[in-house]
């Protein structure tokens, strides 16, 4: 199976640089944390992979598709989640839902089954026909994942997935997930919250100034950087290293 | 200048700074500048001529200050119109707000600020109509008309205070979602009423003009005492009436930062309302008949769904409509316009700002633009069901008038498919190339999107009208205009 994302030499510049020469590689079936300080450049490689910018320099390929050649056949097996949720304040749940499964051309034989799936499992079923204007942010939240699991991504690109969630929602979302990832999709996220990376990743990336700084388990981190029992104190000592 | 953080001053800074970004989005300074320059230049030529005008056609006093009573009233009744919008958006809808109520800078202080913010939006305009007229008749030596500048200050001021406590008193009572609502429709219908009124002279019969004059103008000999005419006569620079207009301002407006503060605290700290009564059938299960549709077609039907809960399209498209009136009766007065070719002329510039207003919404205001860039879709199909939207909302909005125009007289049919067709088409494009508006709840708004953009779109919008009236009326003249419509679309075209 070919891995879920795969970067090389990835290279962005704004007014300065954002991205610079990043390799790296999420695997399928697995959950990986790209971890670094504000203005890292985490949100614009998630962009890039997520086809909404393109790199100056570099490879994408998403499940194996060259996501540069071919942006649309790489866009159909990858799902993205930004901070902000993507969503329509004058649609409903199941309005919006309608509208991703369109987007994606899933069959509508098995969007109906999924959408009321995903709908129960995230307790949204009993909203599903409200405007979702005076929704609160987490079920914004839960309304945007529930619609990009839709078409069973193989990719997950999650910026930020649990802010704004309760604990009960953050717990059915982490389950959610466990889930997606056993049955082979491979999830790329952010996070601030070093904890969550520490538990849910399987594999966690450390990002600054646009390069990848390291790569690995938590313990194979630990291992190569002895003297950081957390996650919290290995990261600050990598991203204050002068480059 | 530095000024003390938190200050009066330095809020009102950050007020105006945040106001004129606004307005200037997505214009490059130059242009700006450019088209600021050309407006002041006009702008004042039209103000040595109104100078000139003014004495030579009401040589008495009390012409001149009936005149100017209008102009005042006029302006109040459209800067309220404005008002009410504007305070809504200021006073509650604005993201800088929770930090500044989080802040230690007292709630009145915001409060008198933000009443500010409103007055000098509102003035702007008037401003600069009445300040070019106030700068020639002081450079012809009367000096006093420059009090039009602290008065029209003061009106402001005044519109702001009425505006606000209008906004909080709807919000305490209505809720926010209503009030904003309500606060739209109120906007549209005093706006609309007072240009109606304000263009009286084009709509009223001589006969009825003339009564009307004489049952508003003072007495015709000395100076008016009636309290009525202060306003005008403190716009001409007599100081006890200016002192009295300026003053009362103050008094209005400091009274209503007293009353307004709690009151607004408390509107402006509701939430949106959670969704209640959400016990719905836990048991019934989906219709899978709904998730049968193809990409262009999950595309399109998002964006009509979202036209249709845009109820305050159906008000700007009256409104533009309203605005429309005087100019066809004045022309159908000067025997311009003639039954079918009026209502087809008509047609082409409400076709057009319905366009416009339109495609602002499909493509200016996506609240979930980047969900169809991660779509498997291409750009141009997104681009396409954005433009067919707007196209048959338009298209369903014109195929009355085009049906009375065809019964009444079928010759005329061609050429006003083809204004319809021009005008549609070039307010799609135009929309594309340049949004006018950033979100939906913009649309609230009477005045949303007249910045550059909303002056190009009106402008390729008027072009299309007259040719086509040319058109109709046999006329090779047509092409002028045409022409002046495709060089504007031309110049507005984004470059690659």
């Amino acid at each position: 199976m070919p891995p879920a994302l795969e970067l090389q030499g990835l290279r962005k510049s704004f007014d300065r640089v954002a991205v610079d020469g990043l390799d790296l590689q999420v695997r399928a079936g697995e959950v990986f944390a790209l971890l670094g300080p504000n203005g890292a450049g985490k949100t614009t490689t998630l962009r890039m992979a997520a086809g909404l910018l393109r790199p100056d320099a570099g490879s994408i390929r998403v499940c194996g598709i060259d996501a540069l050649a071919d942006p649309v056949g790489a866009k159909q097996v990858a799902a993205w989640l930004p901070d902000e949720p993507l969503l329509y304040d004058k649609l409903t749940p199941l309005e919006y839902m309608e509208f991703v499964a369109g987007l994606w051309a899933v069959p509508p034989g098995l969007a109906v089954q999924r959408a009321e799936d995903l709908l129960r499992r995230l307790g949204l079923w009993p909203h599903r026909d409200e405007r979702c204007e005076g929704f609160s942010r987490g079920m914004r939240q839960k309304v945007v994942l529930a619609a990009a699991l839709l078409h069973e991504p193989g990719l997950l690109i999650l910026d930020e997935p649990l802010t704004g969630l309760d604990a009960a929602a953050a717990r059915d979302v982490k389950d959610l997930l466990r889930a997606r990832v056993s049955g082979g999709t491979g999830i790329v996220l952010t996070t601030h919250i070093l904890d969550v990376a520490e538990r849910i990743a399987d594999r966690i990336g450390i990002i600054a100034r646009g390069r990848l700084l390291e790569v690995g388990t938590f313990e194979e981190l630990r291992g190569r950087h002895p003297g950081h029992d957390t996650l919290e104190g290995l990261f600050l000592a990598l991203v204050s290293q002068p480059v | 200048m530095t000024l003390r953080p938190g200050s009066v001053p330095w809020l009102l800074r950050h007020e105006l700074r945040l106001g004129w970004r606004r307005y200037r989005v997505g214009a490059r300074k130059w242009s700006i500048g450019l088209i600021l320059g050309v407006v002041a230049v006009v702008a004042q030529l039209a103000g040595i001529g109104m100078a000139v005008l003014l004495p030579a056609t009401f040589p008495a006093l009390a012409d001149q200050l009936a005149v100017l009573s209008v102009v005042l009233l006029a302006a109040t009744g459209l800067m309220l119109s404005q008002a009410l919008d504007v305070a809504m958006a200021a006073l509650f809808e604005r993201q800088d707000l929770d930090w500044l109520m989080a802040s230690p800078v007292p709630l009145r202080q915001v409060l008198v600020v933000r009443m500010l913010g409103i007055a000098a939006t509102v003035a702007a305009i008037w401003l600069l109509i009445l300040g070019a007229t106030a700068n020639a008749l002081a450079v012809m030596g009367q000096p006093g008309w420059l009090a039009a500048y602290p008065v029209v200050g003061a009106i402001a001021l005044v519109v702001a205070a009425a505006g606000s406590a209008l906004a909080v008193g709807l919000v305490a009572w209505l809720g926010l979602r209503r009030a904003r609502r309500t606060v739209g429709a109120l906007g549209l219908v005093i706006g609309g009423v007072t240009f109606l009124a304000s263009q009286s002279a084009a709509l009223l019969s001589p006969e009825l003009k003339t009564s009307l004059w004489q049952a508003v103008s003072p007495p015709c000999c000395g100076v008016p005492s009636g309290v009525a005419w202060w306003p005008a006569r403190a716009l001409m620079g007599d100081p006890a009436p200016l002192a009295a207009v300026l003053l009362s301002a103050l008094a209005v407006a400091s009274g209503a930062a007293w009353a307004l503060a709690r009151h607004f605290a408390a509107g402006a700290a509701l939430d949106p309302p959670r969704p209640v009564g959400a016990a719905q059938d836990a048991g019934r299960g989906l219709d899978a008949g709904r998730f049968r549709r193809g990409r262009f077609g999950a595309l399109l039907r998002k964006e009509l769904r979202l036209l249709r809960r845009t109820p305050n399209l159906i008000g700007q498209v009256v409104f533009q409509l309203v605005y429309a009136v005087p100019g066809a009766v004045a022309l159908w007065r000067n025997g311009g316009l003639t039954g079918a070719i009026g209502l087809g002329t008509i047609s082409v510039f409400v076709a057009g700002e319905a366009t416009r207003l339109l495609i602002s919404t499909t493509a200016g205001a996506d609240g979930a633009a980047d969900l169809a860039g991660t779509a498997p879709v291409r750009p141009r199909a997104v681009v396409a069901a954005k433009m067919t939207a707007a196209g048959l909302g338009a298209a369903a909005l014109m195929s009355l008038p085009v049906l009375a125009v065809g019964t009444a007289d079928p010759g005329l049919v061609p050429a006003l498919v083809a204004g319809l067709a021009c005008v549609t088409v070039g307010g799609l494009l135009l929309g594309l190339w340049r949004p006018i508006v950033s979100r939906r709840g913009d649309l609230g708004a009477r005045q949303a999107g007249l910045g550059i953009n909303g002056v190009l779109a009106l402008v390729t919008s008027a072009c299309w009208t007259g040719a086509t009236w040319l058109a109709m009326t046999g006329s090779a003249w047509a092409a002028v205009p045409a022409g002046i419509a495709l060089a504007v679309m031309a110049g507005a075209r984004p470059r690659a």
